[in-house]
Parts: C-alpha cells; structure tokens; sequence
C-alpha cells in the first residue's frame, strides 16, 4: 500500500520534495499527507484558504483525493494474505506526554496527594514523556482530589484546567491548561523514530 | 507539533470508540444494594474509571509499537509503519511486514 500510494503522489509530481499547495476538488480535501520517499519523509499539505497565494493544483488535489481514497478502502481490498492480524485493537502507547499553556501550573495550590505528584514534574512549556504508570499515578491523583479533566477533552488527550503561582498571572488569567496525552511515534526527516 | 496533533486526531476517535463498545456493553443492570456495595469499597469516583477505560491500557498491556521503528506514511485519516502495524479510525490492525 505505501508504494502504491507513493507511486500515485509521484506520478501527479507529489513526494519529491515538500509541498504545499490549494486544491479546489469536491469533496474538499485538506490535511498533511507524509509518506516516506526511499529514506526522506516528504510533506504534502494541501487546504482551500489555508495558503490562498499558492498556486492551484488541481490534478494534484486528484492523487491526494485517490489516495485517501485508496487508504480508506485498504480493508476491504487487501487480500488476505495481505494482512498479519485484522482484528481491531485500541493503541496501547509506550509512553504519554505532559505539556501545558504558557504558565506551568502551581502544584502548591492543588490538595494532596494532586500536589505531590505533579511537584514531580518540571513545568516546561515542552512535552516532557513520562511513563505509563507516572501518567496513572498523576490522573489517579487528580481523581483522588476531585480535579476533573475538561469536556474537551478526547480519548487519547487529557486536558485539566489548572492554577499557576501568584504573581504569574497575565491577560491570560490566573489558571492554565496541562494536557497529558498518549504520545505515538512520528518518523523523522528520515521516516525513522524516535527521532535522534 | 503538527504530526502529533494528526496523529491524536485518530487515536483520539480509535479510543473514543473502545470507550463508547466498553460503556454499551454491560449485560445487566446491577442491583441497588450492589451499586452501593461498589461504591463504598472504591476510592475513585465512577467518572474516573468510566472516563479512562480507553486512556489508559489494561495493567502489563504490551504496547502496539516498538521502541524504535520506522513510518512509512501519515495521511489524515490513518498511517503504516514499517512493521506492519496500521493506525485508522477504527483501530489498530496489523498488516504483514
């Protein structure tokens, strides 16, 4: 499936080099589509409006739609041999993710044992990995003290509306948001992960 | 940051779906006196067990790729990697190397 989707985007000038581009197809398309080409990922991102200045590219905007397409259709038409295993199994990450909003929240205004496990972390405004059982503890911890992740929240992220220290506070208010997520590997510039 | 987003996009609906199976499943109602009985003998409240039962693995669970690997593709609905393993909205499946 990769070099029949590759083969695609190459024949329509897609996936030599990076692209961006403006498609007018119906139904619209728009997203990044990253495949690795021998060992480079090579982005295309295609939109509406995003990028109004770039050139149309129609036939472009075709092969992207023919390979989701083609990617949507995969189950049904791979062959049996095709597959290892179809049963449908949920993701199981090796690790989550902490980040939050511009201010780092203040684990000394949370109530035991919430403080004392997000004391454990860093605030950083970059994704820290912690283990499995770290993100347990912390969440068990929320629980255990009645901090509920917001609605928004979905099935592989967790957000939690959270205090920051006094004095911290800006236009932005005096609570921030960490999010603690399952994280999945994503190929570098050479298709590898984790990326050195 | 971009791929991560994507990529949360469709785990977020595979474990959104595994939450919604886990919560339409049950058999049978329980009764009163046993509801209680639950209640009292657990320190968590039930939204957490509920809200989770898809964030978080079962204990020991193996996780579904390796520690190091390669990606062949990302689209917006779905991506392979070169083990074989091939996210959709769906789920997880496995497709021979």
């Amino acid at each position: 499936m990769w070099s029949k989707i590759r083969a695609i985007g190459l024949a329509a000038g897609l996936f030599h080099h990076n692209w961006f581009g403006q498609v007018e197809i119906t139904p619209p398309i728009s997203g990044w589509y990253d495949v690795c080409s021998g060992r480079r990922m090579v982005h295309a991102q295609v939109g509406t409006t995003i990028h109004p200045t770039n050139p149309k590219a129609p036939a472009r905007g075709r092969a992207l739609a023919r390979i989701d397409a083609l990617f949507a259709n995969a189950r049904s038409r791979l062959p049996a041999r095709a597959w290892a295993d179809r049963t449908i199994r949920p993701y199981v990450p090796n690790h989550y993710d902490l980040s939050h909003d511009r201010m780092g929240p203040d684990p000394a205004k949370l109530p035991s044992p919430a403080r004392e496990q997000l004391a454990r972390y860093e605030a950083s405004g970059f994704e820290q990995g912690i283990t499995t059982d770290q993100a347990r503890s912390l969440i068990k911890a929320f629980a255990k003290t009645g901090v509920k992740p917001l609605p928004r929240s979905s099935g592989g992220e967790l957000d939690f509306r959270l205090p920051i220290a006094n004095g911290a506070a800006d236009l932005a208010g005096d609570h921030t948001i960490l999010r603690v997520f399952q994280d999945e590997p994503v190929g570098g510039h050479n298709c590898e992960y984790p990326v050195p | 940051m971009r791929f991560v987003s994507g990529k949360r996009f469709v785990l977020a609906a595979i474990s959104l779906a595994f939450i919604l199976t886990a919560c339409g499943s049950s058999s049978h109602a329980r009764s009163g006196t046993a509801t209680v009985r639950q209640v009292k003998a657990t320190v968590l409240p039930h939204w957490y067990t509920a809200r989770f039962a898809g964030f978080f693995p079962r204990v020991g669970a193996r996780p579904t790729l390796p520690a190091r690997g390669r990606e062949l593709f990302e689209l917006p609905h779905g991506s392979l990697y070169a083990d074989g393993h091939i996210f959709t909205d769906r789920g997880v499946q496995r497709l021979t190397p």
